[in-house]
């Protein structure tokens, strides 16, 4: 049989082989690791994107938190603070182009002219967050709140050594004035629509090309040590504003996002693809991988992914980490202040101990100070 | 020359540790009581119960009862800005209060004022089913007095707390390092008083009473206790001078 390239081709080039029998996630990736022993996590994009946190931290791995819940305020809810599912709370990040004119902001780059709804005197709402849980009382809170919000975006870039980023959707909502992009479309989380000031537009594979080439010039300007590690979220769109059917809307702009990020990886050296978009969409894929509405991707899809992730990653032993049990998973609690390194008191110590000191006062108070 | 207090013009005083300054009785032993004081012209009924912490139903009962025709004055709680906030890990937090302007603290994580009102919106809920109990009960007019602001000398408390062998046994208990303790600087102090009064006002508005604010002759020029109120080792109450200058304060409204 005369030779040809196919012959020495490992298992997994093959369907029959590497998909149709015996398929482990484990394997869809053979490029170097992507987190080395000791380094840094940062994290952004779509809601799949905060997924991986609870695991990569379960796991061991460092994850850069710059802006968190102060302790004293974690009762209130998990989403007290908002967004707190990241190394920042810039909450979803679904486009690049939000991504780049996120750190633009960041560095002083780009000011958007929308860069603040007021929706009354005393409610000033963040159209790059809209959903956050309290809004400014006034344009000076609002001013304070979104300055710090910025710088503790470039110290998560700065502290990191991996940027783990998910592309989420090409499809965007734009700012006519200057092409701000916004997170949702104005009138559905917050804000208000309007036509002469909002428009839509789905971006090509040579606009979020450019887009990522920009992404990561923009972050290793900030931080030149910074890896990239790239994924494409596996759940549909909840809605288009194209004139094609959902479905339709879906594969174009998935196909769009996995194309420019595979593109991105062969043009930087410093880029890896991660393949969890073809691990829970794949034909190989059992259908427990979505929760029933077929959008949500299961526990069980999410695990798999982070299983072959973590296969790709350095322990502090060395050698890839065991996946975490879901328990841990589960006891991971994002965005509460960590303890303080210096004291080893924990934040629940600190509140214990306020409160003795107050009742004793009251106490105190009784006997007659 | 005025005349002699009235029925009508009779007041219940009751509530938690603010309630001392105000001219509670100290030293109280036996069931809950009344004990009656003349104030400021008016025939004053004090509630005391020999139990400091926490007021017994007993006690909240003889109140609600004893406030029937009468205004009903109290001093609820009013300490939750140093619940959960005495201590601080770093980089600690800091928000816009506009009540006390200046620099927010470097790389603390700034947080909506908003946060700070839900945080204390919760500790509100005695206070309110209080309020109907006291306006279902016949009580003339509620007043809910505003606890004393904190003082700028939370550094001495600070200093005190970390050389007492009181407090090294209290820390001890908790596991807790008093050396790299970080305690909260005495303006976010004030700016979460600031936004625990806002709260309480609100939550008595609300449940149809009227809350009377610290007035400013009884702060210092930044807003603290002023210091001729201050107690030596206490920085969460204030002296018998202030709750008295409060307590004529509250009874003018």
């Amino acid at each position: 049989m005369a030779p040809h390239p196919y012959r020495s081709m490992p298992p997994k080039a093959f369907w029959r082989r590497g998909v149709a029998n015996g398929f482990d996630p484990v394997d869809v990736m053979a490029r170097p690791l992507l987190i080395h022993r000791g380094e840094k996590v940062v994290s952004a994009g779509s809601c799949f994107a905060a997924n991986i946190v609870p695991y990569l931290e379960a796991a061991g791995f460092a994850y850069v938190r710059t802006e968190v819940v102060p302790p004293a305020f974690g009762a209130i809810g998990d989403d007290n603070f908002s967004y707190g599912r990241f190394s920042a709370s810039y909450g979803n990040i679904y486009t690049v182009r939000q991504a780049v004119q996120l750190i633009e902001r960041a560095m002083g780059r780009f000011k958007p002219v929308e860069s603040r709804w007021i929706a009354a005197s005393d409610i000033v709402l963040d159209p790059f967050r809209p959903g956050l849980r309290y809004p400014a009382c006034s344009e000076a809170e609002f001013d304070a709140i979104t300055t710090r919000h910025l710088e503790c975006v470039l110290e998560a870039l700065r502290e990191a050594d991996v940027f783990v980023f998910t592309l989420g959707l090409t499809e965007a909502w734009l700012s006519r004035p200057d092409g701000a992009v916004f997170p949702a479309c104005p009138g559905t989380v917050a804000g208000i629509f309007d036509p002469a000031m909002h428009a839509f537009h789905n971006f090509s594979v040579a606009e979020v090309s450019a887009d990522l080439d920009r992404l990561i010039a923009l972050a290793r300007e900030v931080n030149p040590r910074l890896r990239f590690v790239l994924t494409v979220s596996p759940v549909p769109l909840v809605a288009t504003a194209t004139r094609e059917h959902v479905l339709v809307a879906t594969t174009y702009s998935k196909s769009v996002l996995r194309v420019a990020a595979g593109e991105a990886a062969e043009r930087h050296r410093e880029v890896s693809y991660f393949p969890a978009y073809e691990i829970v969409t794949g034909p190989q894929a059992p259908w427990d991988f979505y929760e029933a509405d077929r959008r949500e991707p299961s526990r069980m899809a999410i695990d798999n992914v982070m299983r072959a992730f973590l296969s790709r990653c350095e322990s502090s032993a060395g050698g890839a980490p065991a996946a975490p049990t879901q328990a841990e998973v589960a006891a991971e609690t994002p965005a509460r202040a960590p303890a303080p390194e210096a004291s080893g008191d924990t934040p629940d110590a600190m509140q214990a101990l306020s409160r003795a000191v107050a009742e004793a006062l009251c106490e105190e108070a009784a006997a007659e100070l | 020359m005025s005349s002699l207090p009235s029925e009508g013009r009779e007041f219940v005083l009751a509530g938690h540790s603010n309630k001392w300054a105000l001219g509670t009785p100290r030293g109280h032993s036996g069931p809950p009581a009344l004990v009656q004081r003349e104030c400021f012209g008016r025939i004053g009924h004090f509630a005391v119960e020999e139990t400091p912490l926490p007021r017994s139903v007993t006690y909240w009962n003889l109140f609600v009862e004893a406030a029937r025709d009468r205004d009903a004055v109290l001093s609820y709680e009013g300490n939750q800005h140093v619940i959960g906030f005495l201590f601080v890990p770093k980089p600690g937090f800091d928000f816009i209060e506009p009540t006390v302007p200046g620099p927010l603290a470097a790389r603390a994580a700034i947080i909506p004022r908003r946060m700070v009102e839900a945080r204390f919106a919760p500790s509100m809920s005695g206070l309110r089913s209080l309020l109907k109990r006291l306006q279902e009960g016949g009580a003339r007019r509620c007043l809910v007095v505003g606890t004393p602001p904190p003082s700028d000398d939370i550094g001495r408390f600070e200093k005190e707390v970390r050389s007492s062998a009181f407090w090294a046994k209290t820390f001890e208990q908790q596991k807790f390092n008093i050396e790299s303790a970080q305690f909260v600087s005495a303006r976010l102090m004030l700016k979460l008083w600031a936004v625990l009064q806002d709260v309480t006002e609100a939550a008595t508005r609300e449940a149809g009473g009227t809350f009377i604010r610290v007035p400013d002759f009884l702060r210092d020029a930044n807003g603290f206790l002023a210091p001729e109120h201050r107690l030596r080792q206490d920085f969460t109450h204030a002296a018998d001078s202030f709750g008295q200058e409060m307590l004529r304060h509250t009874l003018s409204a």
